[in-house]
This record gives structure tokens, sequence and C-alpha cells, in this order.
């Protein structure tokens, strides 16, 4: 009997890149990102809160993203209520630049392994 | 980005004073960041969780439900606010070794040095394995944050401006700092053989080169993007916080702004023992001015920032944060020795009332035997003491009827001889007489003793019922112990009986 297939893990890394990415699409926000990595691979990567919000602001300090406040205000609220703050992330150039860095750096790590794996393969097929 | 938007939105908003807004408050007095900085991570993560509540309840769960739920996702609550203080201070202290890695990044640009890899000089090709960690700057940083180059000399401003360069950052140096530890741009600096070595040894020798050391020695930060250069004290300055770190437990309870002696040697070791050059004021009890003030600030130096107030079984410590998390973990070591020491005391409290109630014991049965030896000699006594009664009434009556016979006779012989019976029986009536007292004298005293033995037993037994509570009576001592200190006149007093002091 095979052992079940485990629902893969997101690396400290893979996560950076995971929100770089999705940053790079457009600002968001603390839990849409959240809910977005879990939408996009269908459930199968989670990032917490607990994970999520401290690398958002480690990314804040490198100067990776930069931030903006909004206010949200309930409907029934006068205009001198205060709403809640929500903050926003944006892609700044230097996180372009690392996002680019390491997409790259991705793309050649996941080539050099194809390169086995494919090579794998063919011995395999000769035997 | 730097304008407040605002926005309308339906939204489903808890109770005013609801859980979310406790577990906040709890939340953000643990997180050790700068007031604004702690105002900004509480305000996302509200609307984290006023979101994710606003969810949970359109899928059908209680208010309740989904308030603990959202709480519940967010982790252990002092773990989460100690990331978010990792991800500050990790950006910190991982500047030197970004700067490493973006220098080796930017090598093909640049330099003309080889790869980080160690013993490596060969520039190794632009896919290769080396390449791609260089860009991934966790594994880098954590694997190979050293350099595999010598840094050339040169003037200080080129030398740091070089490296913000290849750090991929702009640079501001602080030079007014660096002016007062007496080097400035045109400061000279020698060849660093730095190949191999990691930044922080390399940044120790170009310290060393320029003859920096302590506050005045050269360090970095890197924030948004923006590398700064300048010196330590000025750095101190700058990051500078005031914390209040609880010492209940290590030094007695009482009024808030007490000063203790226990909290008075506390803050003395801390300024001794923790960098105790950032220190503006020192305990004289154990400083060298010999003053008896307990509190006197004395001038240490120029650049001294640091300063602890005592209020009660607080500390109130003004600090750079690198300062007061070495004071967080000296704390901590101390709570953890207190622990010990409490423990030796309680269990040589308990030997002590182990050795008490053994004592009391036998006590008690050698009373109990004296009380019975009295008892019986009491016994005996009382039989002795009828017989001599016995005996003397006798007497009396005997003497009674020859006073009577002598007082009716007649003639003279017969009264001689009457007389001469009648002062026998005298004789013998007082002789019994005093007889019979003193046995009621001896009574008298063995009933004396054997009520003040019954009464020593009833104190003993009293002590006995009493120690069988033992437990309750030293959990009562920890925890006057822990609240009042050890002053308490209780815990003077079990602590005095256990030879604790």
């Amino acid at each position: 009997m095979s052992k079940p297939i485990t629902t893969p893990q997101l690396t400290p890394d893979h996560t950076e890149l995971v929100i770089l990415s999705l940053l790079r699409e457009g600002p968001s926000y603390g839990y849409a990102i959240s809910k977005l990595v879990a939408a996009r691979s269908e459930e199968a990567f989670k990032v917490g809160p607990s994970q999520l919000y401290p690398l958002l602001t480690k990314l804040e300090k490198q100067g990776l993203v930069e931030t903006d406040w909004e206010e949200i205000k309930a409907k029934s609220a006068g205009p001198d209520d205060n709403g809640r703050k929500r903050k926003w992330y944006k892609l700044s150039a230097k996180g372009q630049r690392r996002l680019q860095q390491r997409i790259e750096a991705h793309q050649r790590f996941t080539s050099i392994i194809n390169s086995f794996i494919a090579g794998s393969e063919a011995t395999g097929a000769v035997a | 980005m730097t304008e407040t938007k605002s926005k309308q939105q339906t939204h489903v908003r808890p109770s005013s004073r609801d859980p979310i807004t406790n577990w906040l408050d709890v939340f953000t007095k643990l997180l050790a960041v700068p007031p604004a900085e702690q105002m900004r991570i509480r305000d996302e993560l509200e609307d984290h969780l006023r979101m994710r509540v606003e969810d949970l309840l359109i899928l059908g769960m209680s208010e309740p439900e989904a308030v603990q739920k959202a709480v519940t996702e967010l982790g252990e609550t002092a773990e989460l606010a100690k990331r978010f203080k990792e991800a500050r201070t990790n950006t910190r202290r991982r500047i030197v070794m970004h700067t490493a890695l973006f220098a080796v990044a930017g090598l093909a640009l640049t330099m003309s040095v080889a790869n980080f890899m160690p013993g490596s000089t060969t520039p190794t090709p632009a896919s290769s394995p080396a390449e791609i960690a260089a860009v991934q700057p966790e594994q880098g940083e954590q694997k190979n944050g050293y350099l595999g180059y010598d840094i050339e000399g040169g003037m200080l401003e080129d030398v740091l401006m070089n490296i913000g360069e290849a750090a991929d950052s702009r640079v501001f140096v602080h030079w007014g700092s660096l002016e007062m530890s007496g080097i400035d741009r045109e400061t000279e600096v020698g060849e660093i053989p730095s190949k191999g070595l990691e930044l922080d040894k390399v940044r120790e020798l170009l310290n060393s080169m320029l003859g920096l050391e302590g506050g005045d020695s050269i360090t970095a930060r890197m924030e948004y993007g923006l590398l700064e250069f300048g010196t330590v004290s000025y750095f101190d300055k700058r990051e500078i916080v005031t914390m209040d770190h609880d010492v209940s437990g290590l030094v007695p309870a009482g009024n808030v702004l007490d000063h203790s002696l226990e909290a008075s040697v506390l803050s003395s070791n801390i300024m001794s023992i923790i960098e105790p050059e950032i220190w503006n004021s020192r305990n004289p009890a154990t400083g060298s001015n010999g003053s008896s003030l307990p509190f006197q600030h004395v001038q240490v130096r120029p650049s001294a920032v640091g300063a602890i107030a005592i209020n009660g079984t607080r500390l109130s410590v003004r600090a750079p944060e690198r300062v007061q998390v070495q004071i967080i973990d000296y704390i901590a070591r101390l709570r953890v020795s207190q622990q010990e020491q409490d423990k030796l005391a309680d269990r040589n409290y308990e030997e002590m009332v182990a050795r008490n109630q053994e004592s009391r014991k036998q006590m008690m049965a050698q009373m109990h035997q004296r009380i019975e030896m009295l008892q019986q000699e009491i016994a005996e006594l009382e039989q002795l003491q009828g017989r001599y009664e016995f005996d003397y009434y006798h007497a009396k009556l005997d003497m009674d009827r020859l006073q009577d016979s002598y007082n009716v006779a007649t003639g003279d012989e017969e009264r001689h001889k009457l007389g001469g019976r009648l002062v026998g029986a005298q004789v013998e009536h007082a002789r019994l007489e005093s007889k019979r007292d003193q046995t009621y004298r001896e009574i008298n005293a063995l009933e004396n003793r054997l009520m003040d033995l019954k009464s020593s037993l009833a104190d003993l037994q009293f002590a006995e019922i009493n120690s069988r509570d033992t437990e309750a009576a030293i959990d009562e001592i920890n925890r006057l112990r822990r609240t009042a200190g050890n002053r308490h006149p209780a815990v003077v007093e079990a602590d005095r009986t256990t030879n604790r002091r």
C-alpha cells in the first residue's frame, strides 16, 4: 500500500516568492492575500496570519513593498466617526527587482532539478 | 502611497467592547516595538480579525464561535508578538549579511572578486547553483554568509558608498556621529583581509583598524531600502525605548513607588552586567563614589543614554532595544534561579516540619508516660492521706476523751496520770495532723504538676492538629513570598526556622 500524498508546505522562501508575485498583480492587503493564496492553490497552500503579517512587516522593512492605509467605515457611521484601518501593500521598485531575481533563480533551480529527473527517466527507459 | 483613503463598507461589527478588543489590548502590551508601530500592527490585525469574523458569520457560525476561531487562527499571543519583534530585529541583524550577499550579487558588475563560496576564486557561470543561492537571501544568509574577497583600502566614504551600491541601497552616513568618534570621510582604511570571513568579523576588523570600540564603533541599519551607517552610540540613542519589566517574585511587593533593597540590587546588577557604558546612573550602594544615598544619579559619560527607575515590582527601563532584550533574558534567568531557591527553601521547610512533627510525637509520648506516673503517685498519696486522716481523727477522739476525763477528775494522782496521757495524745494528734497536712500539700503539688503536664500536652496536641495542614501552610508561605516578598513577617519566621537566614 503506497503512502498517502501529503499537502505540500510552503517554505519561507516560497512564501515570500508567492506574496511578491501576488503583489506584482496589484496592491492588496493581508486578509485578501491569505485568501488569494488559498484560492489560487485550490486550498493546497495556506499562509496563516501568524506567518503572513510578520513576513509582510519584514518585506516592508527591507523596502521590498510600500504601504498605504485606508479607513473602512460602516454604512451606519457618521462623517466624524472613525472607521477601522486597513493596510495596503504594493510592490516597490526594489521589490520588483528582488522578485525578478527570485523568479529567475527559482526557474534555474527547477531547471536543474528537472535535468536530473529527465536523466533518470531516460536511464530508466533505456534499462 | 501616503494618504489615507476612506471607503464605505457593509460591515458586521461585533459589540464595541468585544473579545477582539480585549485580545488586541493584551497582544499590544506584549509587542516589544515602538508605540507607533504597535498601533500600526494592532490596526492591521484588527482589520484581519474583523474581516475573518464577518466571513465566519456568513458561513453560519455564532459570533462567539467566530471570534474564538479567528483569534485561535492567529496562534499563541506571545509567540505572535515575538514573531513581529523578530521580523523587525532580524531585518536589522541581517543587514550585515545582506550587505555581504548583495556585494556578491553585484560582483559581476563592479568587482573583480569571485563568488562567496569559501575556497573558490573562480567566477561561476550565471546559472550555477552558487548564484542561485546568492539571490535567495535566507539560504545564503544562513549557510554562506561570508566574503569571498578581500576589501581594498581607501577613504572611508568611498568604502561605505561602495558597500551601499553593492547592496542595491541608498546610503546615508551619519558623519556627525562618526566624527565624534574621531573619524571622517577622508579617514584612510587599509586593506581588510576579509576573504572567507563572516561580515561581522570583517566589521570587527574594520573597527579594530580604525581603533574604534564600544559606543564609538561603526555599525549599520537597513530599513525601507535605506542603508545607514553610524556609531553604536548614535543608533542606541535613536532606538531608545522605555519598557516596564515585571520583576515580581524577585523583589518584595509594596507601594508602586517603593524602592526595596532587592530592587536596588537588581537595578545595580543590570547596570553593572549589561552594557555598563550605556547607563547614565549608578546605584552607589554598589558603585564607587561611596555615597549612602540610594539613587543618586551619577553621570558616567556624555553619550550614556540608559536609565532605570524602580516602581515597586516593575523596573521602568529606558534603553536601546538591543539592551532591553538582554534585560528580558537576564530577568528570565534570575526568575529560574529564584524558583530553584524557592524549591530548596520549600524542601528545607518541609523537612523542618517533618522533624518537628516527630519531635512532638516523642514529647507527647513522654508526657503521657509522666502523666500516668503522676496519676499513680497521686493515687498512692491519696490512699496514704486517707489513712493519715483516719488516724488523725482517732487520735483527736482519744485526745478529746482524755481531755474530758481530765476535766472531770478530782484526785491529784488521777489528774496527774490523765494529764500525762493527754499530753501524749496531743503530741500524737499534732504529729498526725502535720503528716495529714503534708500529704495534702504533696497531693496539691502533684496535682499542679499534673495540670501543667496536661496543659502542655494539650498545646502539643493542638500543634499536632495544625501541622496536619502542613502543605497548606507551605503554600501560604510561598504565596506570601511571591506577593509580599521575603520581608513579610510570616516569611521571615519560616525562613528563620529553616535556618535560611
